[in-house]
């Protein structure tokens, strides 16, 4: 069932700018969606609309249907968890927690109980009675999120949650935020501009670029299979070849090589593209046309820690990005490369 | 950032020091010497002054009717001015920087005109009462200070606080009572002793506005003066500078105003 819709949202700032272009997407009841997109591709303004901090210039947000467009913030039912935490600073963990209960006329025994129970699942017990400061950037998004959470909002809303935390930190919240929200059906949207933290928490994944929606796909579509070469680039395809299609429409044409792919498609093809790591590397220079093989000079040579990032010339697809474990490459070396035709994906655009 | 200082600067500061506090070290010497008259150094010791203030009726009305007068303006200026702060640092006002020079401009105008013109117009003009028009001079003097340290610390207030309140239940009016305002509470309670004392002290409005009916404290010194030169006055000062120096310490205590310096710091360097 779907929990909640955006349809045909549009966004512009008074100095005209338009930020959101007819922005369409739906979230089921339980669901943990992601934004994923890079800076200033307007993930928080979507964020924000959602939420009724910001009032979009045309199309509307709905709950169940129903149109939301007219309740002001605080009678949405909805939690968001901010980047920089916004935790109250004049109130101690507990009272924090306890906020959002005491808005909604609930007595205080049952909110004690409450708040106990959720400070217990995301292990603040211990801090109930600190200050905000007093805790560390970790702690303190915790407590956010357990603000969040205990209202059991119709939506619960992340924007950057973990940008501000060190990398192992990142980690462990991430699975948190994963464990509590399955564990209590939350229905969630998060926003990140990370695309791992985007495939590793989320139900879906809705790839945003420049105010509109690229792709909307699970993690492993969206990594097999990217829509269009913008979420190729985003999500780590680093070769590109402008292609035409010959007629057998398997097999297409750039410049004067011969590329083929294993899949056949129907859809329009502009593109190409292969991951650094897909391609073969090797020394041996046959000259017998195998299929999708070509010669190179190896032009760079870069180590990554767990591979080598070599920079191969070709005649005629020009430089080819290449991750390997092999370290006995070097710069000027004649290699043969070859795409293996299961690992090239079609772009149309 | 701490930075060795050149001995000749050291100097410097000291000098200017000396010379702030030398007044003051006068001031308090002779208010115990035991001449009828100010005269330095002291010649002998005695507490008369301060025992002759209380049997002065002027001293005293006066410093209940200052006192009443400071407190009320100040508190009407914080009444006032933090909602007009309020407004101008978050919903977004159009023209926001021509308000905040309105709400200034009174600094611009030199006080005994303000005071003269209070006079002609509201007791001369419309007949009104000395002391609503008075209060009402202070409140002009205090909404100044309102909103400029205002404005410094709630633009330095992070407005995501306030947004997590609204979705958490709390209307725009709650969240102002019950994030906002304990929130800056510390800076209110500066700002109105900051006001306070502004006000306690002033001589150029208060001039204008009293009558045989009517005693402030900074008039009833001077009034006092025309006709008497002793320590009495040495003795009243004395007092003021120890209420003064114990509100300041209070609102360092309450670091109500270390926000604003760091927001007008901020702008300083930039
Ligand atoms: N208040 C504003 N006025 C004008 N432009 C804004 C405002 N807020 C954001 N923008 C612009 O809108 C675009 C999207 O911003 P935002 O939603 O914050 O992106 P993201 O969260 O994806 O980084 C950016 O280009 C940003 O410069
Ligand atoms: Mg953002």
């Amino acid at each position: 069932m779907q929990a909640m819709q955006v349809k045909h949202l549009s966004m512009s700032y008074e100095n005209g700018k338009e930020v959101l272009t007819d922005i369409n997407f739906s979230v089921n009841a339980g669901e943990l969606v992601s934004i994923l997109g890079p800076s200033g591709c307007g993930k928080t303004t979507t964020l924000r609309i959602i939420a009724g901090l910001q009032r979009q210039t045309s199309g509307n947000v709905a709950i169940d249907e129903q149109s939301i467009d007219s309740v002001p913030a605080f009678k949405r039912n909805m939690s968001m968890v901010f980047q920089n935490y916004a935790l109250f600073p004049h109130l101690s963990v507990f009272e924090n927690v306890a906020f959002g209960l005491k808005q909604r006329g609930i007595g205080k025994t049952a909110i004690r109980k409450r708040v106990a129970e959720i400070l217990s699942l995301t292990e603040l017990t211990d801090l109930a009675n600190h200050r905000p400061h007093a805790l560390s950037g970790g702690q303190q998004q915790r407590v956010s999120l357990a603000r969040a959470l205990v209202v059991n909002p119709t939506l619960l809303l992340l924007d950057e949650p973990l940008s501000n935390l060190d990398r192992a930190l990142r980690l462990s919240l991430r699975e948190e935020i994963r464990r509590l929200q399955q564990k209590l059906g939350i229905t969630a949207l998060f926003v990140t501009h990370d695309q791992e933290e985007s495939f590793a928490i989320s139900d879906r994944v809705i790839v945003m670029n420049g105010g509109h929606i690229e792709q909307i796909a699970s993690a492993q579509i969206v990594y097999a299979h990217p829509a269009t070469t913008f979420v190729a680039k985003f999500i780590g395809f680093e070769n590109f070849f402008n292609v035409t299609r010959q007629e057998t429409s398997n097999e297409y044409l750039s410049g004067e090589t011969h590329l083929y792919m294993a899949e056949k498609t129907t859809k329009p093809v502009v593109r190409l593209c292969i991951r650094p790591e897909n391609i073969r590397l090797d020394t041996s220079m046959d000259t017998d046309t195998q299929q999708n093989s070509l010669n190179g000079i190896i032009c760079d040579k870069t180590y990554l820690g767990r591979t080598y990032r070599y920079v191969v010339a070709t005649d005629h697809l020009g430089q080819i990005k290449v991750d390997s474990e092999e370290a006995t490459h070097q710069l000027g070396d004649a290699v043969r490369l070859t795409l293996p035709s299961d690992k090239l994906i079609a772009l149309a655009e | 950032m701490r930075q060795k200082k050149h001995w000749l600067l050291t100097l410097y500061g000291y000098l200017m020091l000396l010379l702030l506090l030398l007044p003051l070290v006068l001031v308090v010497v002779t208010s115990f010497g035991s001449q009828a008259a100010i005269t330095f150094p002291i010649k002998g010791f005695t507490l008369k002054w301060y025992a002759n203030i209380l049997s002065q009726p002027d001293f005293v009305t006066g410093f209940k009717t200052s006192f009443a007068v400071a407190v009320t303006a100040s508190f009407l200026a914080i009444v006032v001015g933090t909602p007009a702060v309020y407004a101008l640092t978050r919903c977004g006002i159009h023209h926001a920087n021509w308000f905040q020079t309105v709400f200034l401009s009174p600094t611009l105008i030199p006080e005994i005109v303000i005071g003269f013109a209070l006079f002609q117009s509201l007791v001369i003009g419309i007949k009104l009462p000395l002391m609503p028009v008075l209060i009402t001079g202070h409140f002009l003097l205090s909404v100044p200070y309102v909103i400029r340290m205002l404005t410094a610390r709630l633009l330095l207030f992070d407005q995501t606080i306030e947004e997590a309140s609204w979705l958490s239940g709390a209307s725009k009016i709650k969240t102002f009572f019950r994030v906002v305002i304990p929130n800056i509470s510390g800076t209110l309670l500066a700002i109105f002793i900051m006001c306070f004392i502004n006000s306690f002290n002033n001589i150029p409005i208060t001039l204008f506005l009293n009558g045989p009916s009517l005693t402030m404290l900074p008039t009833a010194i001077l009034n006092y003066l025309q006709n008497n030169y002793d320590p009495t006055v040495s003795a009243v000062s004395v007092i003021l500078m120890l209420l003064t120096g114990l509100m300041m310490w209070l609102m360092e205590r309450m670091n109500g105003l270390t926000h604003v310096n760091e927001h007008l710091n901020q702008k300083g360097q930039n």
